[in-house]
């Protein structure tokens, strides 16, 4: 079995009587890519301060790479690389002059050496990129730079909070192509986010909601076990009627074009919907079943955490 | 037309709400701003009364007697009641613990009856040349009255054929052609160094939290001293630079003199500059914006400018004014530096006025490094 590199339990932090994070439980693998995922204001990226040691805790326990997070942040520190939500560069300095920065906080010897390897490894020197300054750089390259210093000192562990929210498809293809070339070095890689379909990439993805851990397993096996079916129906209009689009039957539906998405727990659940549709003057095409994804699963945890089945 | 009004409503509104919800910020500006109109109201005086005086009285007469008496009703004096001598009440004026020495010389009465010049010597100390004219002119109207007073008490006034021959000669010291300019440099040095130190460096921290690089600089093993120190040390050689400059100007182009040890001027810039840097970084952990960073900065330049006696003559303030102005760092710096451009000063005579703003950079410092945030709780 693979050494874990963090491992928390019980973790928990409230702000005044509000709990952001409720008793939290995860454990990281040495070469893990892991995801973590849930909405906003679900307490994810308080979760990853935590396990860095920029939020105290309020209750629980765990330890990074064998250090106790709450006692011994000095020493996880130097092992530990960190990028967070606004990628906190320098707009003012050069790629390379952010990189030596960062290298000198973290004391490496040979900085210059170190340096140029992070800009051939993050491919800053096409173009010269490397003597570009931040500020007139795209969102996709500051990305890109902020993993860079985040790698700077050779971590064995990398915390990333949300680090493709605002990038462009191509670039956050680009950096998880990246993400996993680092996992596969055998550094463990946390990484909060927003997108399905990165967190398919994930070898495991945890699930939180209402600072609660939902699901923590191997995404194909998250897709296989719920318990959700899907089908595109051909139909436009719908929701101008509002007692059919929040039929109890339905999980999810959404407009996509000139069809409808439509979740359901069964076929049955679906077929007798679309046949109700008729008699409320809706002419329906024939469903087509199409997969079920991460979303649609997170969307029906939410809505049972929720108490209810509701369209958002 | 009436869009427009619409729009400018919408946009003043939205300022306000973003004002009322800033409440460190606004709720600072009010109490600060009733504050300080009212200490400031009562604190400064340009015209300012009750200024310490040391009589040295020779002649031992009536005169002297009647005279000091007389001078004690001034409202300008605050007569000192020791016996002193010429020498301590010279040493007194250089060292700023008094700041008019009236001498009486030993012949005064005799030369006076004699119908010969009786003079008194007033020495004031004019580093400050326009703050004392009060009580010069005070000294020689009550001695005027004084010997009026005698000579017509005793009858004597019949005796003379003229006036009686009472000379008031003042001596301005240490700014003898009483160079308003000289009064001023000397102070301007630490208030610009109060102005772009305090700024720069509490500006410098705030950034990093603005632009949440903060949150990065945390992770890392950066301890909050080296954070500090770093941050303090680009910004002090920008005070080494604006020093330079500024001296370079005061002594070609003012003809400022340097009469005390360049050694006491140093370790003077020295420890005021690190102290105004303390200061700085204080604030910066404080404030959780380079907005918050700059009005506290302001309420910190306000008193510094108005009570340190840089502008408005410490002894024109009320005594709790005086005590508040003992409490800042530029009324030491004040006081050492006209010391040392104008009164000889040496790193002896700094001393009284160093070890205050020292501990004050101590005091700071230690704050400063207790304040900064390790988390982001």
């Amino acid at each position: 079995m693979a050494q874990s590199i963090i491992e928390v339990r019980d973790l928990t932090k409230t702000f005044g009587d509000k709990t952001v994070v409720d008793q939290l439980n995860m454990t990281i693998e040495e070469g893990q890519l892991y995801g973590f995922l849930g909405p906003n204001g679900s307490g994810k990226t308080t979760a990853i301060r935590m396990m860095c040691g920029l939020v105290p805790l309020t209750s629980g326990r765990g330890t990074c790479l064998g250090f106790d997070i709450a006692t011994q942040a000095p020493k996880i520190k130097p092992l530990l690389g960190y990028m967070t939500q606004h990628f906190s560069l320098y707009r003012d300095l050069t790629v390379r002059e952010n990189l030596q920065f960062v290298c000198k906080l973290y004391g490496i010897k040979d900085v210059a050496g170190r340096v140029t390897e992070l800009v051939k490894q993050f491919a800053f020197d096409n173009e010269g990129r490397d003597n570009q300054r931040v500020g007139t750089m795209s969102g996709g390259w500051k990305q890109r730079l902020a993993l860079a210093c985040a790698m700077a000192h050779r971590p064995r562990i990398l915390l990333l909070d949300e680090p493709t929210a605002g990038v462009d498809p191509k670039a956050r293809e680009a950096f998880w192509d990246i993400l996993q070339d680092i996992a596969s070095t055998g550094v463990s890689v946390l990484v909060s986010t927003h997108y399905m379909d990165e967190a398919m990439r994930s070898n495991r993805i945890a699930y939180v909601l209402y600072g609660r851990l939902l699901v923590d397993d191997a995404p194909e096996k998250v897709l296989a076990a719920a318990p959700l079916v899907a089908a595109q129906v051909p139909l436009q209009e719908v929701f101008r009627h509002p007692h059919l689009a929040h039929d109890p039957r339905i999980v999810r539906l959404s407009q996509q074009g000139n069809s409808i998405r439509v979740v359901a727990r069964s076929h049955e659940d679906i077929g007798s919907w679309v046949h109700d549709l008729a008699q409320h003057g809706l002419h329906a095409g024939t469903p087509v079943d199409i997969d079920v994804g991460l979303e649609d699963v997170f969307f029906y945890l939410t809505l049972q955490q929720q108490g209810s089945i509701t369209q958002f | 037309m009436f869009q427009a009004f619409n729009r400018i409503a919408a946009i003043a509104t939205k300022e306000l709400i973003h004002m009322v919800r800033d409440r460190m910020t606004f709720v600072s500006l009010l109490s600060v701003t009733i504050g300080y109109v009212i200490v400031f109201g009562y604190a400064i005086n340009p015209d300012p009364r009750h200024i310490p005086t040391i009589v040295v009285d020779h002649d031992k007469s009536e005169f002297s007697r009647l005279y000091k008496a007389a001078l004690q009703q001034s409202v300008y004096l605050e007569i000192d009641q020791r016996q002193l001598t010429s020498d301590q009440a010279s040493e007194m004026l250089r060292k700023a613990q008094t700041s008019v020495v009236v001498e009486i010389p030993p012949d005064f009465t005799r030369n006076l009856l004699r119908g010969l010049p009786a003079q008194i010597l007033v020495e004031a100390d004019a580093t400050d040349p326009v703050s004392l004219n009060g009580a010069i002119t005070s000294t020689g109207e009550v001695a005027r009255q004084t010997v009026a007073h005698l000579l017509r008490k005793d009858g004597i006034e019949a005796t003379f054929t003229g006036e009686p021959k009472l000379e008031v000669r003042v001596q301005r010291r240490f700014n003898p052609q009483g160079e308003q300019t000289f009064f001023i440099i000397p102070g301007l040095v630490g208030m610009i160094l109060n102005v772009s130190l305090l700024v720069m460096t509490a500006m410098s921290i705030t950034k990093e939290k603005e632009q949440g690089s903060m949150e990065f600089l945390l992770v890392t093993p950066t301890e909050p001293w080296e954070m500090i120190v770093g941050k303090i040390i680009p910004t002090f050689l920008v005070g080494v630079v604006q020093v330079s400059i500024i001296l370079a100007i005061a002594f070609l182009l003012f003809k400022l003199p340097l009469t005390g040890d360049p050694l006491a001027l140093i370790a003077l810039l020295l420890a005021y500059g690190i102290t105004t840097l303390s200061v700085g970084i204080l604030i910066s952990s404080a404030a959780m914006s380079q907005m918050q960073a700059m009005q506290l900065s302001f309420f910190y330049f306000l008193p510094s400018i108005l009570l340190s006696g840089f502008m408005f003559p410490y002894s024109g303030m009320p005594k709790w004014a005086q005590i508040i102005s003992q409490g800042l760092p530029l009324t030491y710096f004040v006081r050492g530096s006209r010391g040392v451009f104008l009164k000889e000063f040496t790193l002896v005579d700094m001393w009284p006025h160093l070890w205050p703003i020292m501990l004050a950079g101590l005091v700071f410092g230690l704050l400063a490094v207790k304040s900064y945030r390790r988390t982001l709780n």
